[in-house]
């Protein structure tokens, strides 16, 4: 596209070394970007690349329902950083994670998941507004939970931007911990920390990060995580009572620093299996189905998108005048 | 027991001339197992919605379907879809029709489908926690199953005994004890479906790439979709189980302590906590039943004098609702209960800790017995209100979920909104860490039957909006159906269109379930 384009287009657009860029302001203006390219017949990020980093709107934190409405241009680890002073904590999200702009961990390969207590993976925002292809606004349900028809953050959760583009999100956060422990164990086998693990979790114990290393056929995992007193107390109990059981016991010392891999989103059965080939692992995230892993292990890479199923590539078609780079 | 006028099937429209047509190809489609008979018609042409109670009590039937086909394979159902996109037909998927929002009501006739022969069990996949069921299992012989083999899946929905995992999936359903186990959208991990261009599919489990289409096929109400099948997780069935009850002094102290508690990240299986009416006689139940005697052997006196006697005097009180409501300002105090259930140990140790915050809050300590009571008769109060319908009332419940900050004011205003029109009372339950739901009951009356179809809709039209403009969602666990479908589509506001765009790339012909959610 030519300079003079680029006038034409609005205030929002601007020339950079190697073509241009659109840095809406606020939402209306998203809104007139998309419009005005989908005039020209112009396609995001082949023409033109659209950065959100200026929507940086923060609103006051709801302190009883812990959350707080973020624009996707609020890097994670600065609103974890404007949480602390209010009592709260955006929550255990990988390293990598937390250096993601809102907005683009939630459309990319994160898909803006978060484990809970119970094993469960949840979305960490309660409520999106987007921008669909056609313009229009996409507002989900700010209540808790819905059952009022499909949840259509679906067209924005690991979606990478390719059917709406999300403007905001209401972030679940956590009371920031009082107390964050790290404990050492041995376990005799790759399965019996795995079984340890799950079975902890199932009950309610929510780790923040686990380092496990494989030699020998042992593991010593150190198991750090975070919360009130009361919390932390009781979670100690239930996870040495699940490491007794798998055949484990405490260890002095575990080796903090993991590998510095590119996380990947893994099954347990892949944990296993890379654990059994000796290897050491970082895992985040952790629920009752995958874990975010960094190592040598099987997964889907997060650091990039990958090809999508064939029922979720069904979906570009919503981006009818091909704005956001339109069907396949 | 109050006998219902009888409905003539006869009195039924006749099959439309297009579904007839189509009949021996539909015979051909489903192995022979299609019906156009009146009799089938009626028996599907309802749900448990209970303005077609009100209906039947008038002598009006709610729109029944053209045909019943009962497939038995992913391939029949395919084929039924593809036949209803070429003939132009509607296709409506049924589970057990326990859902009390008109969600299967054949409003444009069709075809419903009856998916209760998918109803095999796999065995437990005890390493991944896992088990393959399909969609027409019904929830009790589920649960049975699991318990038998030492699992749970810790979904009871009060319709466990008459609702299916097809159901469940397609109205985003959740159970009593959901504080811990989650709705059934947590539980799934991956579900088989056709969807409304006739393909069958399986849903990938995680990890994938790109976005997750459960949570648009979750809950479309067989707009989008018919579930097949579905891999559920499981959990081992909970060792221990631990119940206590407290009384606080309001209600806003009791909403105080359930938020306290789960932010402290306890995760009891059971939080009610009931409104001062409801406190002061619904939720005082006691352990102990009373035997039912069945309808067949019921004297004159319970069948003819008793109902007549109790429609005078719902019709005198209920029918004047503001005065009964007014009288709920004579109580204030709330009752919590809480049950925690799992490893013995971690539930003691969790209901030691929201033991102390109740405490703190002012909470009087009622022991283990107001939660047994509840455990014991929790899946009375459907029953219960099949009864109130009989004796003359209309009665119904509204379930909608609100933020922390929210909650009391959308209480208030329901309560404000619905006086008017029905005897209104509340309980919380089904809490997170952001919120919670609030569940409403509703039982009104008036001297006619029209009159009191009207003020049911009246009802609906002042309780539902109070709720969405206080800041509360439009449903959180009955779904949409007809009932909200309005509503639905006026608090998506733009994002209608999305669900519109949606419902064209699933359903490109519009044959599935036309009309629930305003599609």
């Amino acid at each position: 596209m030519s300079v003079s384009k680029e006038r034409a287009l609005g205030s929002w657009a601007r020339q950079v070394e190697g073509g241009l860029i659109a840095e809406p302001r606020d939402e209306r203006e998203l809104t007139e970007v998309i419009h005005v390219l989908a005039d020209r017949g112009v396609a995001l990020n082949k023409e033109i690349t659209l950065s959100r980093a200026r929507l940086t709107h923060l609103d006051p934190v709801a302190a009883d329902s812990m959350t707080v409405a973020a624009g996707a241009g609020v890097v994670l680890n600065d609103l974890d950083a404007h949480l602390k002073p209010h009592g709260l904590t955006i929550g255990p999200l990988s390293p990598a994670a937390m250096s993601l702009r809102l907005g683009e961990f939630l459309e990319g390969p994160y898909a803006g998941l978060r484990s809970i207590p119970g094993g469960r993976l949840e979305p960490v925002c309660t409520s999106l507004t987007a921008i669909t292809a056609d313009g229009r606004r996409l507002e989900t349900s700010r209540s808790p939970r819905s059952a009022a028809g499909p949840d259509l953050s679906a067209l924005v959760l690991g979606a990478a931007g390719r059917i709406a583009l999300v403007t905001r999100g209401v972030v679940r956060c956590v009371p920031f911990p009082e107390r964050d422990v790290r404990v050492a164990y041995s376990f005799p086998s790759a399965l019996a920390f795995v079984t340890a693990l799950q079975r902890s979790i199932a009950e309610g114990f929510w780790p923040w990060r686990v380092h496990a290393d494989s030699k020998s056929g042992r593991v010593i995992a150190e198991v750090r995580w975070a919360a009130s007193v009361g919390s932390v107390e009781r979670d100690r109990e239930l996870l040495s009572r699940c490491v007794e059981e798998a055949g484990g016991r405490g260890a002095g010392e575990a080796e903090r620093e993991g590998p510095m891999s590119v996380e990947h989103e893994s099954t347990w059965d892949a944990v296993l299996a890379s654990l059994e080939q000796g290897r050491a692992l970082q895992l985040f995230r952790l629920s009752l189905t995958t874990v975010v892993a960094r190592g040598d292990v099987e997964g889907v890479p997060l650091n990039e998108p990958t090809g999508w199923t064939s029922l979720g590539g069904r979906l570009l078609s919503l981006d009818s005048r091909g704005v956001f780079g339109g069907a396949p | 027991m109050t006998r219902l006028p009888n409905v003539s099937a006869a009195s039924l429209p006749a099959p439309r001339a297009q579904v007839l047509e189509a009949k021996p190809e539909l015979l051909a489609a489903v192995s022979g197992r299609a019906s156009t008979d009146d009799l089938d018609r009626l028996s599907y042409a309802r749900d448990l919605w209970p303005l077609a109670l009100l209906w039947i009590r008038q002598g009006r039937i709610p729109p029944p379907p053209d045909a019943v086909v009962w497939p038995g394979s992913e391939d029949e159902v395919a084929q039924v879809i593809k036949l209803a996109r070429r003939r132009k037909l509607a296709v409506i998927p049924y589970g057990s029709g326990s859902g009390v929002c008109g969600g299967t009501w054949a409003i444009n006739g069709g075809v419903t489908m009856d998916l209760k022969r998918f109803d095999t069990i796999h065995e437990v996949d005890p390493v991944h926690r896992s088990v393959e069921v399909g969609a027409g299992v019904l929830g009790e012989t589920l649960e049975r199953r699991l318990n038998a083999r030492g699992w749970t899946l810790g979904h009871f929905p009060s319709s466990i005994a008459c609702s299916t995992v097809g159901g469940w999936l397609a109205a985003r359903s959740a159970g009593q004890f959901s504080s811990k186990y989650g709705k059934i959208e947590d539980m799934v991990l991956s579900a088989r479906v056709v969807l409304g261009t006739g393909e069958p599919l399986q849903t990938p489990e995680r990890p994938f790439s790109g976005p997750d289409l459960m949570p648009l096929l979750v809950g479309s109400e067989g707009t989008l979709c018919a579930f097949t099948g579905a891999k559920l997780r499981v959990f081992p069935a909970p060792k221990g189980r631990v119940f206590h009850g407290f009384e606080f002094g309001s209600v806003v102290k009791g909403l105080e302590a359930i938020r306290l508690i789960f932010r402290e990240g306890l995760r009891p299986a059971v939080v009610r906590l009931y409104d001062p009416f409801d406190t002061a006689f619904v939720g005082k139940g006691k352990a102990t039943k009373k035997p039912s005697v069945p309808p067949s052997e019921r004297s004159l006196l319970q069948t003819s004098a008793l109902p007549a006697f109790l429609r005078q005097v719902t019709k005198r009180t209920l029918g004047r609702p503001t005065v009964m409501n007014k009288l709920q300002s004579a109580f204030s105090r709330s009752r919590l209960i809480l049950m925690f259930e799992g490893d013995p140990a971690r539930a003691e140790a969790e209901d030691r800790a929201a033991t102390a915050l109740c405490r703190q809050l002012g909470g009087d300590d009622l022991g283990e017995a107001p939660g047994r009571a509840w455990f014991k008769k929790r899946y009375d109060v459907s029953y219960r209100m099949s009864r109130l319908i009989e004796s003359g009332t209309f009665a119904d419940t509204m379930e909608i979920a609100a933020p922390w900050e929210k909650v009391h004011h959308v209480y208030e205003r329901v309560h404000a909104a619905a006086s008017q029109f029905a005897f209104v009372l509340c309980h919380f339950s089904h809490a997170y860490a952001d919120g919670c739901s609030l569940y409403f009951s509703f039982v009104g009356s008036a001297d006619t039957e029209e009159e009191m179809e009207e003020r049911y809709q009246q009802l609906w039209r002042a309780a539902l909006p109070a709720a969405i403009s206080a800041g509360g969602n439009v449903s959180h666990h009955h779904g949409v159906g007809l009932l909200k479908a309005q509503a639905l589509q006026d608090s998506l506001g733009e994002g209608r269109h999305a669900l519109r765009s949606v419902k064209g790339v699933f359903d490109p012909d519009g044959v599935m379930n036309p009309g629930k959610l305003g599609l």
